[in-house]
């Protein structure tokens, strides 16, 4: 499990802006996605998963907003940008070479 | 539980600097925290193994904290821009100081003493605003060493203080030496021989600040 998570957690970035492309969404929710996505083998840590929110939000991928709750603790949301859906784009495509050089390699 | 939660991400958080940035980040993380929790229950966990689980999913939250860190200290190029206008600005104010005597002089010598001080004031004041300027705009640092934010707090303190004591002084200095340039030259019709009070008022100030840090030394 700790291979396979390192080897996910370069794509942390890339996993994000892929939900968030689908529509906006907050923290929990889109750990919650990725636990059901992988059959609850992989999931990432808070501390992961908002060190990712912060340098997206910096490198202006996403923008966040307060939503309103009624009940409970305020949520967070996030939503994806231009320039983080071009770099979604991107990332894919690096991951599509990736991918076909390391097959051939191993 | 909930509480216990909240309770929990605050004493993770204590490190950390106080931002808003560092205040959102543990108002997001708690916020999920509980949404967790209310799902592992919902699944049928009991409540305090949901707990343990939702704490085990923060993971290293030194990673956060550094990150909160980092950036509020450690932006070379923007320290850096920072400084040289922070030096234009003092440079200017100085400069401006120093001119200021100088439409003074000319005009003085014209019998246009009265411009001339005008003048010799509006230079005052836009040195004034570029100190005051240059002190108001300049970021607070949020240091990482802890020790070293006490010390600077303390330091910051005292110097308050002191200001405090001393700036009233200069005050009633300058506003003295107005006076008296605005009764001399009013009184004798001389204000381009009145000028002068000012220079001397000037080292009054700075023999006073002399004083001060003398007997600050002394302590």
């Amino acid at each position: 499990m700790s291979i396979t998570s390192d080897l996910i957690r370069g794509h942390t970035e890339s996993i994000i802006l892929a939900h968030l492309l689908v529509s906006d969404s907050y923290g929990y929710q889109i750990n919650k996605s990725i636990q059901e996505k992988t059959d609850h083998q992989y999931e990432l840590k808070e501390a992961t998963l908002y060190s990712a929110f912060r340098r997206l939000e910096q490198a202006e991928c996403i923008n966040s907003y307060w939503g309103d709750q009624q009940t409970g603790a305020r949520r967070r949301y996030y939503t994806i940008t231009a320039l983080g859906k071009a770099v979604l784009e991107q990332n894919k495509k690096d991951w599509e070479n990736a991918k076909q050089l390391i097959d051939k390699l191993i | 539980m909930k509480d216990q939660l909240r309770k929990h991400v605050e004493s993770l958080f204590q490190e950390a600097p106080q931002t808003k940035r560092a205040v959102d980040l543990k108002e997001e993380l708690i916020s999920n925290l509980q949404d967790r929790y209310t799902d592992l229950l919902e699944q049928g966990k009991e409540p305090e193994v949901a707990y343990q689980i939702a704490l085990a999913g923060i993971g290293d939250v030194d990673e956060l904290l550094k990150g909160l860190r980092g950036q509020d200290v450690f932006d070379a190029a923007a320290l850096q821009r920072r400084r040289s206008k922070s030096a234009l600005l003092v440079s200017l104010a100085v400069a401006l100081y120093i001119i200021s005597f100088v439409p003074v002089i000319l005009l003085g010598s014209m019998g246009n003493a009265v411009e001339g001080a005008c003048l010799m004031f509006l230079c005052w004041a836009a040195g004034t605003f570029c100190i005051i300027y240059n002190v108001m705009s300049r970021p607070k640092y949020v240091r990482a060493d802890e020790t070293i934010v006490e010390e600077f707090k303390e330091w910051q303190q005292e110097k308050t203080h002191r200001d405090n004591v001393r700036k009233p002084i200069y005050s009633i200095v300058w506003m003295t030496a107005l006076l008296a340039f605005i009764a001399i030259g009013y009184f004798f019709g001389a204000f381009h021989l009145a000028w002068p009070v000012f220079v001397l008022a000037l080292v009054v100030n700075q023999i006073i600040r002399l004083i001060f840090i003398y007997r600050e030394e002394g302590k």
